[in-house]
C-alpha cells in the first residue's frame, strides 16, 4: 500500500470510529455511600500503562493508584516507595534496594525480578516513555532486593524516570489478559474494565499500608462539560476535572459543590517552524510574543485560572527557572518586524488539534486576533487529532498551538525530549542548548542537573523557540461530602486518600 | 389505373416476421407480411386490434419496442432495407421520406412547447432554416392543413385546439418536410365523427398534391372505401386478402374478409336489406394460433383440409389473392353475393 | 372573518395558498438577509474583544455599539457571525442541490431512457446508498477527505443525488412511453433531441418539488457536519459551526447555541412547508396535463 492509501485507510477508519463513537448509549449511574463516583474527562481507552499509553493520563491516572513506583515525586521532591534506598556503585550504575515484606495483591512477594520485567516490558513496549531508558545497557538482578540498572552513558533522570514506572507482577506480564484487570501492589486493584467507557477499582487486600477510605472507586467517561457538571449538581457522580475556566467560575457559586483549582505541570506553547521564512529569524519570533497581551488573556479568556507563564516549562518542575518576561508591546513589535523585513506584517498558518485542551479555539483565535493588530496575517487550521499529529511530526507546518505536560516532573523530559537538534521537532537547532541538555542528562549530581536545565530554558525562551503563554491550572469539582482530596500537580488526580461522609 | 411499374415502388415489405420475448418463448405478432406502396397510391391495413397492423407500421418506423425481435424479412424503401440500416440512417429518413400520423392527437404533440416551436424546430433541425424562415414555412404548413388565422395561432401550446384541430396539427408536422411515405395509424378514431371525414379528406387532398404513397391503418371500412387504392385484410398476424379495393368488397376472397364486410351496415345506396351480420367467436390467442388455417374455428365454410393445412395465397388475378383453399369458389360464387 | 374567507377562496381558486406565501416570505427574508446582512454589519472573524465576551444578547459593548443577540466566547458579534453564517449555509445549500441534482438527473435519465445494464447498475447503487443512513455516509466521507467548502458541497451532493436520480429516473419512463415521444422519433428526432425537448422538460416539475423538499434536509447535514468538526474549516462562520462551539457554554451563555439553532430551525419548517405544498400542487404525474 503506497502511503496516499494507506493514509485514507487511516481516516477512513478513524471516520467509522466517530460514526459508531456517536451512536453509543450512555451508561446509567449507579450510586452508594461506600463508592466514589468519578467522572473522567477523557475516556481510558486501555489499562496497559507500559506501552502505547504509558504517557496517557486517562491511563496512568487510574493505573497510578494500582501500580506503584520504586520512587515517588512528593512536595517537588522524589522520594523512596517500593525502594527502600539507592545508591551510585559507579557513575553507570543505579542499584535499588527493595524494601522488604511488600506483596501483590493476589499474595505473590514483590522481588527484584517484578521490577527487571515491569522496566523491561516498558523499554519493549516502545511506548512514548521508552525513549527515556534509551541508555539502558542491562537490568540485573543480584539478588531478590536488589536491582542494579546499567547504563552506557551517564543518565541523571532515572529517578524521576523511575517515578513514572509502576510495578507489576512479573508472571502476570505473560498473561494477555493480565491488563483487562490488572493488580499490583497499590492501594486499589481492578475490578471492572469496559474500554472507554467503565473502570472500577476496589481495595487491594494485601495492600500493606492503612487501607483505601473508599471501598470502591468508578470511572466514567463523560466527554461533555455540562454533562459532567449536570451529572455533579444532580448527584449522580461524586467528582470530576479537566473544566474550562468559563465554567469554574459558575461553579464556585455552587452550594453543593467545592472546586479546587492547582497549578499543574502542564503548559500551552506555540511552537514556530524555525525552519521555515520568515520564522528564522529570531526577531519575527520575538515580535509576535511582543504583540500579545497575556495578562488580558488571563483574566478575560482564561477568568483568572490560569498562570501567565515565567519559563518554558511551569515553575513547579524539576529544572525550571524563572525568565524575563516578554511584555505587551505592539509598538516594538513592529519595530522587530521592519527591522527583520517585514514592515507590512505577513502571511502564514496556524495549526491545532480540535481535541487539544481547554478553550483551544477561542484561545487561538484571540492571538490570531493580536497578530492581526500589528500585520501578522494568520490563517486558522483546527485539524482533527491525528491529522495533527502527522502534519506536526512531518513538521509540516508554519506555526502550532499546542498543550505540554511534563508528566514525570523533571525538565529532561519536555526540554532535552523535544528540544534537542536531533529531535527535530520545530526545526530549531542550537548546538550550545545540544550540549547544555545532552549534559544536564548524563549528570548525576541533581542539584548541577538543575542548574543547567535552569540555562537551557532560558535559550529556548531569549531565543523564542516558541511563545510560552500560560501554564494551567486544574481544576478539580467535587460534591461537598467528598473529602481527604490531595491536589496532584501531574494533572492526574487520584482518590486513595479521598472519603465519602 | 394501371398496375405500377416497379420504378414507382416506394415501399415493399417481404416475408416480414415479427415476435415479442415473453416468458416460454416469442410471441410471433406478425408473419408472412408482404405488401407493397407505391407513389400516389393508398394501401389500407385493414384489420380488428390485435391484428398486427400497428407492429407492421411500427417495424417500418423503427419504433418497435425492445422486446420486439424481426426474425425475418425485409422492408425495403428507396432500394434500401430499413431493417438493416443503423438506426442513426433511419432516423435521418423519418420525417423528410417517411411521416407518421398518429392515432390519438391529444397525447402525439409535446405539451411544453408551443406548435410554432414544435414546428419551425423540425425546419431548423432538419433543414438548417433560420429562426424566422422557420418560423414562416411553419406558419405555411399550418396554413397547408387548413387551420384558420395560422400565423396568430403559432403561440398556442396544444392543449389550446380541438381534439379535430390537434390530428391537423400532428398531420402537418407529418408532412411538413414532404416526405414519399406517409403512414397514418388509425387517423381518425380518437375522432368525432363529424370531424373523420374532414381528416380523411384533408390526407387525400394531401397525398394527391404531394403525390405521395400513404399506408392507411384503420379498421374502418368505410374510411377503406373513400380514399384507398389498395387495401390488404390481416387476421391474427398474417394477411388473409389483398388486392384492388373494389374487387376486393365486390368479390372478396376470404370469408373473415366477407364477414367483416357483411358486419357493416348496408349504405343507403346499397338497396337491399339485410340482417347484420357478426363473425361467431374471437380471434385466436397468438400463443395458441390454430393448425392450419388460423381462421377456421370461426369460419362457417370450413372443411377438413382448413383444418390441418395451412391456405397458400391464391391468385385471383389483377393483384388480387387470398389465403383461403377456397378462395376462388368464394370468388365466383355469384350466389353468395345476390 | 373577512380575511379568513378571502384566504379560502384563494386557496380554492388557483392563487397561491398560504401553505406557499408565508414560508416563501419567510425564506425570501433569509435570502435578503443574507444577502446585504453582512453588507450592513459586517464579521470578522479575527475581531476578538475579549473584554466583551459572553455578553448576553442587548448588551451595550466596549466600542459602544448594542448588540442585539449578545456575543460569542471572544466577543464578537453573535448577529453578525450568523448573517455571515447564513449567506454560507444557503450557498452551500444550493450549490449542493445544483449539483446533487444534475448528477441525479444524469444518471436517473440514462437509466430510465436506456434501460439494461446501466439501469440496473445505477438504480441499484442507489438502492444499496439509501440503505445506509445518509449523516453517516456524509460524517465517514467527510473524515477522509478533510475539510473544505468543496468537500462539504461534494459530500452533500453525494448524499441527495438518490432521491433525484429516482424522481428522475420514475419520470423519464413515464414520459419515454408517450405518444409524443414516438411522434418525435417519427420526425427523425434523435435520442439527444428526445432527451432535451420531451424528458428534461417534464422533470423541471418534480425535481424542483423534490429540491425545496430537500433543501431544508441539506441545510441541517451541513450543520451537523459543522458541528461535528467535520464541516468548514475554523475562520468561515457556519450556523452549525456556531450552535457546535457554543454548546461548552449551555449554562452560562445559552444564546451562542440558542439564537442560530432558532434561526436554523425557523428556515428548515418553512422550507419544508414550502416543499410539502408545492409537490401536493405540482404532483409529478400530472405535469403533462
Amino acid at each position: 500500500m503506497n502511503h496516499v492509501s494507506r493514509d485514507i485507510f487511516r481516516r477512513t477508519i478513524r471516520g467509522l470510529a466517530l460514526a459508531a463513537a456517536l451512536a453509543m448509549p450512555s451508561v446509567a449511574l449507579a450510586q452508594s455511600a461506600d463508592v466514589l463516583r468519578i467522572a473522567n474527562p477523557v475516556a481510558v481507552t486501555s489499562l496497559d500503562s507500559f506501552g502505547a499509553q504509558s504517557a496517557d493520563q486517562p491511563t496512568i491516572s487510574v493505573m497510578q493508584q494500582v501500580l506503584e513506583p520504586l520512587v515517588i515525586r512528593k512536595d517537588g521532591q522524589l522520594q523512596p516507595l517500593l525502594a527502600a534506598s539507592w545508591e551510585n556503585p559507579d557513575e553507570l550504575t543505579w542499584r535499588f534496594h527493595l524494601n522488604e515484606g511488600i506483596t501483590f495483591a493476589d499474595g505473590s512477594p514483590l522481588t527484584s525480578a517484578d521490577v527487571k520485567a515491569s522496566l523491561q516490558r516498558l523499554i519493549d513496549g516502545k511506548g512514548p516513555l521508552s525513549g527515556l531508558w534509551g541508555a539502558v545497557e542491562a537490568i540485573e538482578t543480584p539478588d531478590d532486593l536488589t536491582v542494579d540498572i546499567k547504563t552506557n552513558t551517564r543518565l541523571g533522570t532515572v529517578l524521576s524516570n523511575l517515578s513514572m514506572l509502576g510495578i507489576a507482577p512479573a508472571a502476570a506480564l505473560e498473561d494477555p489478559n493480565f491488563f483487562n484487570a490488572p493488580f499490583g501492589t497499590g492501594p486499589y486493584r481492578v475490578a471492572e474494565f469496559t474500554p472507554s467507557q467503565f473502570v472500577a477499582l476496589e481495595r487491594n487486600p494485601e495492600y500493606r499500608g492503612e487501607p483505601a477510605p473508599t471501598a470502591r472507586l468508578e470511572y466514567r467517561y463523560i466527554p461533555e462539560v455540562s454533562g459532567r457538571i449536570t451529572a455533579l449538581e444532580n448527584n449522580e457522580i461524586d467528582v470530576t476535572w479537566g473544566l474550562p475556566p468559563d465554567q469554574v467560575a459558575q461553579v464556585r457559586d455552587s452550594q453543593s459543590l467545592t472546586v479546587e483549582s492547582f497549578p499543574t505541570f502542564g503548559n500551552y506553547y506555540m511552537w514556530y517552524n524555525s525552519s521555515r521564512e520568515p520564522f528564522t529569524d529570531v526577531r519575527v519570533r520575538q515580535a509576535m510574543w511582543h504583540a500579545i497581551d497575556m495578562e488580558e488573556i488571563k483574566t478575560f479568556l482564561f477568568d483568572g485560572t490560569a498562570e501567565v507563564a515565567k519559563g518554558p516549562i511551569p515553575q513547579d518542575i524539576f529544572g525550571a527557572a524563572e525568565q524575563t518576561p516578554y511584555a505587551y508591546d505592539p509598538e516594538k513589535a513592529r519595530q522587530l518586524l521592519a527591522e527583520a523585513g517585514y514592515p507590512n506584517g505577513f502571511t502564514t498558518t496556524m495549526m491545532w488539534s480540535s481535541m487539544c485542551c481547554t478553550n483551544i479555539r477561542e484561545f487561538a483565535e484571540t492571538l490570531i486576533s493580536y497578530w492581526a493588530a500589528v500585520g501578522i496575517q494568520v490563517t486558522p487550521q483546527e485539524l482533527e487529532r491525528a491529522t495533527w499529529l502527522e502534519n506536526l511530526l512531518a513538521l509540516n507546518w508554519d506555526s502550532t498551538l499546542a498543550e505540554g505536560n511534563t508528566i514525570t516532573g523533571d525538565a529532561d523530559f519536555t526540554l532535552a525530549r523535544l528540544y534537542l537538534s536531533t529531535a527535530n521537532r520545530m526545526g530549531y537547532a542550537n548546538p550550545e542548548l545540544d550540549e547544555l541538555l545532552l549534559a544536564a542528562r548524563a549528570e548525576i549530581d541533581q542539584d548541577k542537573r538543575a542548574e543547567l536545565y535552569a540555562e537551557a530554558g532560558k535559550i529556548i525562551w531569549d531565543d523564542a523557540v516558541g511563545i510560552f503563554p500560560l501554564d494551567m491550572m486544574m481544576h478539580a469539582v467535587y460534591r461537598n461530602e467528598v473529602t481527604g482530596f490531595v491536589p496532584t500537580p501531574t494533572g492526574m488526580p487520584r482518590f486513595d486518600t479521598v472519603s465519602k461522609q | 389505373m394501371p398496375p405500377a411499374t416497379p420504378s414507382e415502388r416506394c415501399l415493399t415489405v417481404s416475408d416480414l416476421a415479427v415476435g415479442f420475448a415473453a416468458r416460454g418463448g416469442t410471441i410471433l405478432a406478425l408473419e408472412d407480411i408482404s405488401f407493397h406502396v407505391d407513389a400516389g397510391e393508398t394501401l389500407s391495413l385493414l384489420g380488428e386490434s390485435g391484428s398486427g397492423k400497428s407492429v407492421s407500421a411500427q417495424a417500418i418506423m423503427a419504433l418497435l419496442p425492445d422486446t420486439a425481435v424481426v426474425s425475418s424479412g425485409t422492408v425495403r424503401f428507396d432500394g434500401k432495407d430499413l431493417l438493416a440500416l443503423p438506426r442513426r440512417e433511419t432516423r435521418r429518413l423519418c420525417g423528410t421520406e417517411m411521416g407518421m400520423v398518429f392515432q390519438d392527437p391529444l397525447t402525439a404533440l409535446n405539451p411544453v412547447f408551443t406548435v410554432g416551436d414544435q414546428i419551425a424546430e423540425l425546419f431548423r433541425v432538419r433543414q438548417g432554416l433560420g429562426r424566422r424562415a422557420a418560423r414562416e414555412a411553419a406558419a405555411d404548413v399550418i396554413d397547408t392543413v387548413g387551420i384558420p388565422d395560422a400565423r396568430r395561432r403559432l403561440g398556442n401550446y396544444p392543449h389550446q385546439f380541438s381534439g379535430g384541430m390537434r390530428q391537423r396539427l400532428v398531420i402537418a408536422m407529418a408532412i411538413a418536410l414532404k416526405p414519399r411515405l406517409l403512414i397514418a395509424d388509425e387517423p381518425t378514431t380518437a375522432l368525432d365523427v363529424t370531424v373523420q371525414a374532414q381528416i380523411m379528406d384533408l390526407l387525400g387532398r394531401l397525398q394527391r398534391e404531394h403525390n405521395m404513397a400513404m399506408l392507411l391503418i384503420t379498421h374502418d371500412l368505410g374510411v377503406v372505401a373513400d380514399v384507398t387504392d389498395r387495401v390488404a385484410v390481416m387476421y391474427s398476424g398474417r394477411i388473409v386478402e389483398t388486392g384492388d379495393v373494389r374487387r376486393v368488397y365486390d368479390r372478396p376472397g376470404h370469408p373473415y374478409t366477407r364477414g367483416l364486410l357483411a358486419s357493416v351496415p348496408a349504405t343507403a345506396g346499397g338497396g337491399k336489406h339485410q340482417p347484420l351480420a357478426t363473425i361467431g367467436g374471437l380471434p385466436p390467442n397468438p400463443q395458441r394460433r390454430p393448425q392450419g388455417c388460423t381462421f377456421h374455428p370461426r369460419c362457417p365454410f370450413a372443411q377438413d383440409i382448413c383444418r390441418t393445412e395451412r391456405p397458400p395465397m391464391v391468385d385471383l388475378g389483377n393483384g388480387h389473392g387470398a389465403t383461403c383453399h377456397f378462395a376462388r369458389e368464394m370468388v365466383a360464387d355469384d350466389r353468395l353475393f345476390a | 372573518m373577512a380575511d379568513l374567507s378571502a384566504t379560502t377562496t384563494l386557496a380554492s381558486g388557483r392563487a397561491l395558498p398560504l401553505g406557499i406565501v408565508l414560508p416563501a416570505i419567510v425564506v425570501g427574508f433569509y435570502v435578503l438577509a443574507a444577502v446585504i446582512g453582512p453588507i450592513l454589519l459586517g464579521f470578522d472573524p479575527v475581531a476578538t474583544s475579549l473584554a466583551d465576551r459572553l455578553k448576553p444578547p442587548m448588551t451595550a459593548l466596549a466600542n459602544g455599539s448594542l448588540s442585539l443577540l449578545g456575543t460569542d466566547a471572544v466577543g464578537r458579534d453573535l448577529l453578525a457571525q450568523m448573517l455571515a453564517g447564513a449567506r454560507i449555509s444557503l450557498a452551500v445549500g444550493a450549490a449542493t442541490l445544483v449539483l446533487a441534482s444534475l448528477i441525479g438527473v444524469a444518471l436517473g435519465v440514462v437509466a430510465g431512457y436506456w434501460g439494461g445494464a446501466v439501469d440496473t447498475v445505477v438504480m441499484r447503487i442507489a438502492d444499496i446508498q439509501l440503505g445506509f443512513p445518509s449523516i453517516l455516509l456524509a460524517v465517514l466521507v467527510a473524515a477522509v477527505i478533510g475539510p473544505s467548502l468543496t468537500n462539504v458541497i461534494l459530500v452533500l451532493a453525494v448524499t441527495r443525488w438518490v432521491v433525484f436520480a429516482r424522481v428522475a429516473r420514475a419520470q423519464t419512463l413515464t414520459i419515454k412511453s408517450r405518444t409524443f415521444v414516438d411522434a418525435s422519433r417519427t420526425l427523425g428526432a434523435t435520442d439527444a433531441h428526445i432527451i432535451i425537448n420531451c424528458i428534461l422538460p417534464a422533470l423541471v416539475a418534480p425535481i424542483l418539488v423534490v429540491a425545496t423538499v430537500q433543501f431544508g434536509l441539506v441545510i441541517v447535514a451541513e450543520a451537523s457536519l459543522s458541528f461535528l468538526g467535520l464541516g468548514l474549516p475554523v475562520g468561515i462562520p457556519t450556523w452549525g459551526g456556531t450552535i457546535s462551539a457554543g454548546r461548552s457554554y449551555l449554562a452560562n451563555a445559552w444564546w451562542i447555541s440558542t439564537m442560530p439553532g432558532i434561526a436554523l430551525s425557523i428556515l428548515v419548517i418553512c422550507v419544508g412547508i414550502l416543499g410539502d405544498t408545492l409537490r401536493d400542487r405540482l404532483d409529478p404525474n400530472l405535469v403533462t396535463r
